[in-house]
């Protein structure tokens, strides 16, 4: 009997191709560049990878699920919560090496603790891949990227950057100015890149507790999609 | 011991019923014809049979489903992922590589195949392990060319020999009076009364004949 688990199968349908490949590579080598310029750079840097990530981690789901994609593994298959989880981990395994690598090089050239290894930066990658993947399980490949996107320029041409970073940067007094610290966050997780990428504790487990959220909601979407198959014509 | 069973299956989407009040069930060592006009809800009733998508009514029981390598669906070669190289698809389902017409092995993305080397390669994949025991083919033979075609009809007798529960749905009414050991009738979602078991046929052409006349029955209104 030949079990085919479904990490295995998404491995074959979600791997990236030659192009993408080659196309991280590239975003490695010019985010280690910019990195290696200034510490200005250092950051540019990190929101290069960070923006990849949030397009490469947008796989989608129901376009590929009406389409039958997914009909082989599915079928017969009482839980699909295992399924969901392999397509949500190899959505993010791509931009996940390219962070950890950039943290790698970063560390070995500089010797110190790259930001991408520290606290802010493995939290802030981690809740904008879970954000991205859950978002464009419904809405399409490459959409809960752009969305972001859209939101980070909408939220950058109010002004509203600044204010979020000013909310972010009280150190946590009271139970109100630790919410609005992970409220900025969550809207904002940029400004976790910020202080060496220390995050207040309190803060660390809001954002944990909301990527935790979000991917369980994407997992029981995945669960609980229901829909015709398209008609190939 | 049942391969698969549905009970009073009704499935709807919004105010749509699709499939309505089915009671449909396939044994071990059966292969069970699905006929119906374009339309008639074959599709659905096959996908609700897989666990694909669940029923609005009614129950659906597959008793292998705690195993899910032992259950195979295969809608055609449209929902083969077309990005994914040919090899590395039959690899992942254990299947053996396959040779082109001129006799090299078939290469490249399954986006690139044609049509009926595509079917082929979505069949055989699905086909790869004898250990199955509940097979949803849904116009199979689609595509096919001869050769092909009689490959499948070959592997369907196969399966059913070695004691999995056969469902195909097809239009090609000889292929299925060729292989299958009793056909039921969709339509407008309901299953006709008209279905014909193996006992009353008498060689290929009668079956297709019989299936034909009975099929015009079942879609005549009541």
């Amino acid at each position: 009997m030949h079990h085919l688990s479904p990490l295995r199968f998404f491995w074959v349908i979600l791997r990236p191709r030659r192009a993408t490949m080659a196309a991280l590579l590239t975003v490695l080598v010019y985010a280690s560049y910019l990195a290696s310029m200034s510490a200005d750079g250092f950051d540019q840097a990190l929101s290069l990878i960070l923006l990849t990530q949030l397009i490469v981690a947008s796989t989608g789901y129901r376009d590929r699920l009406v389409r039958g994609h997914f009909d082989a593994i599915l079928a017969g298959r009482r839980r699909r919560e295992p399924v969901a989880l392999a397509h949500a981990v190899l959505s993010m395994v791509p931009g996940l090496v390219l962070w950890l690598t950039f943290g790698a090089v970063q560390h070995l050239v500089t010797s110190h603790r790259s930001i991408a290894m520290m606290p802010g930066g493995l939290v802030t990658f981690a809740y904008a891949s879970v954000v991205v993947w859950a978002l464009s399980l419904r809405l399409g490949r490459n959409s809960g990227g752009v969305l972001w996107v859209f939101v980070a320029f909408v939220l950058a041409a109010a002004g509203k950057v600044h204010v979020l970073r000013e909310a972010y940067g009280t150190s946590s007094a009271s139970l109100m100015v630790t919410t609005r610290s992970i409220a900025a966050a969550l809207a904002f997780p940029l400004v976790m890149l910020g202080n060496d990428g220390y995050v207040e504790p309190a803060v660390l487990l809001g954002v944990c507790t909301a990527a935790a959220v979000v991917l369980l909601s994407g997992i029981w979407m995945i669960v609980r999609f229901d829909a015709p198959l398209k008609d190939p014509a | 011991m049942l391969r698969g069973e549905l009970e009073d299956v009704t499935k709807s989407y919004g105010r749509h019923t699709v499939v309505r009040d089915v009671s449909l069930a396939v044994g071990p060592g059966e292969i069970v014809g699905l006929i119906g006009p374009n339309g008639a809800g074959k599709t659905t009733l096959l996908r609700l049979f897989a666990g694909l998508i669940r029923p609005t009514r009614g129950a659906v029981r597959i008793p292998a489903a705690d195993r899910p390598a032992l259950v195979r669906y295969f809608a055609g070669e449209h929902s083969l992922p077309p990005e994914v190289r040919t090899n590395r698809w039959l690899a992942l389902w254990s299947a053996p590589a396959m040779a082109g017409a001129d006799g090299r092995r078939i290469a490249g993305t399954l986006g690139t195949l044609s049509r009926g080397t595509r079917q082929r390669v979505g069949l055989e994949a699905m086909l790869a392990d004898p250990d199955v025991v509940l097979l949803l083919l849904d116009e199979p033979w689609e595509g096919l060319d001869p050769d092909a075609s009689r490959w499948l009809s070959e592997e369907l007798l196969k399966r059913r020999a070695a004691g999995a529960g056969v469902i195909v749905s097809s239009h090609r009414i000889h292929d299925l009076a060729d292989v299958c050991d009793r056909c039921v009738f969709l339509v407008g979602g309901r299953l006709s009364p008209e279905s014909l078991a193996a006992p009353v046929w008498d060689g290929v052409g009668e079956r297709s004949a019989l299936l034909f006349a009975a099929f015009d029955r079942a879609r005549r209104p009541r």
